[in-house]
């Protein structure tokens, strides 16, 4: 899909430079399955809310500030209210009093929606095995994606923007969450 | 300011007749003391400015089978001075209850409520001892040896957690 459109792009332009006469709408046509338009559209318009609760939110403020630019995949744009959003980037330590909340916050999300899991406290609970913290968000929530590192590198989480928008790839626009 | 330890030493070993330990390294006067003593005690602390409350703690002995079980431990600390007092109360585990030294600063509002918390440690006098960290339908007391620490009570019914499939 990208393939065509820059092809594309690159078509218009020559034609441009060379002055040729061809008629540029014709260019316009990207022949697609409705599908896969919805997942292409989808995978680049990612608009996350951010559920920050420990130390990973000074990473990710590095990672959506400009230099490392989450927008160049789309994702940077975040949105406070769940409604809104389609990515919930899981952001530190996960505790029980908090678990309530952060089920709430991913069902008043509407679907399609997906979760990134962000540095090991949301993966496994890390190093916090006890009596306060759960561990692993994806025993309250369903995740997509999971990050490790405490805290991860920018380039680990641009590496799981990236492996999540591949798997939006795959996605059915009118089938439901498996 | 020159330090007022010294003269609150013998003071106070005059008053209540037991021994209060200077530090000199940290400037600290330190003392276990009987909790009937403690507020009386406290009192005049705060009457000679020992006006920062710095902490409130408790220690669980039961492993080292030390006798009485918990210790409740207050720093102070004198602001003009820079003097520290560490006072420290043996409490029973049949009678987990010390008063509360809140009327004398406020900030022990907070600092009792997570004692209450984490090592049920009552304190007679707190105006509103609840939970502070935790929450409401927890059991048990986190911080005391006897609880097991991977004792998780969640509050909403947990998934199971399948391997996740790779992308
Ligand atoms: S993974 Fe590390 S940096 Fe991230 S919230 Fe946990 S302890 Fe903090």
């Amino acid at each position: 899909m990208e393939k065509r459109t820059a092809q594309l792009e690159l078509n218009t332009v020559i034609a441009r430079e060379q002055g040729s006469n061809k008629n540029p709408l014709q260019d316009l046509y990207v022949p697609t399955k409705i599908e896969e338009f919805f997942n292409w559209a989808r995978k680049y318009s990612l608009w996350t809310y951010p559920f920050v609760t420990a130390c990973c939110g000074m990473e990710f403020m590095s990672v959506s500030s400009a230099h490392y630019d989450t927008d160049r995949f789309g994702a940077a744009l975040p949105r406070f209210s769940p409604r809104q959003a389609d990515l919930l980037f899981v952001v530190g330590t996960i505790v029980h009093k908090q678990a309530p909340i952060l089920r709430t916050v991913y069902e008043q999300m509407c679907d399609p929606k997906w979760v990134i899991a962000f540095g090991v406290c949301a993966v496994s609970g890390g190093f916090y095995q006890n009596y306060a913290t759960v561990a692993g968000c994806d025993r309250i929530i369903p995740v997509d994606v999971y990050i490790p590192g405490c805290p991860p590198r920018p380039e680990a989480v641009l590496e799981g923007i990236i492996a999540l928008q591949k798997k939006i790839e795959q996605y059915h626009t009118t089938g439901k969450r498996e | 300011m020159p330090t007022l330890l010294p003269e609150l030493k013998k003071i106070l070993e005059d008053t209540y007749g037991q021994e209060f330990i200077i530090n000199e390294a940290l400037k600290e006067l330190y003392a276990f003391v009987d909790k009937n003593n403690l507020f009386s005690l406290m009192e005049k602390f705060s009457t000679i400015h020992f006006d920062f409350l710095m902490d409130v703690t408790a220690v669980d002995y039961l492993l080292q089978n030390k006798k009485p079980r918990f210790e409740v431990v207050y720093h102070l600390f004198h602001t003009k001075t820079y003097d520290r007092i560490r006072i420290k109360v043996p409490v029973t585990e049949e009678i987990p209850e010390v008063a509360s030294v809140y009327p004398i600063w406020k900030t022990a509002y907070f600092l009792e409520r997570e004692v209450w918390d984490l090592y049920g440690i009552k304190f007679t006098g707190h105006p509103d001892l609840r939970r502070i960290l935790l929450y409401e339908e927890f059991v048990g007391f986190p911080l005391r040896k006897d609880y097991y620490i991977r004792d998780e009570q969640p509050l909403i019914g947990l998934r199971e957690v399948e391997a996740n499939p790779t992308v």
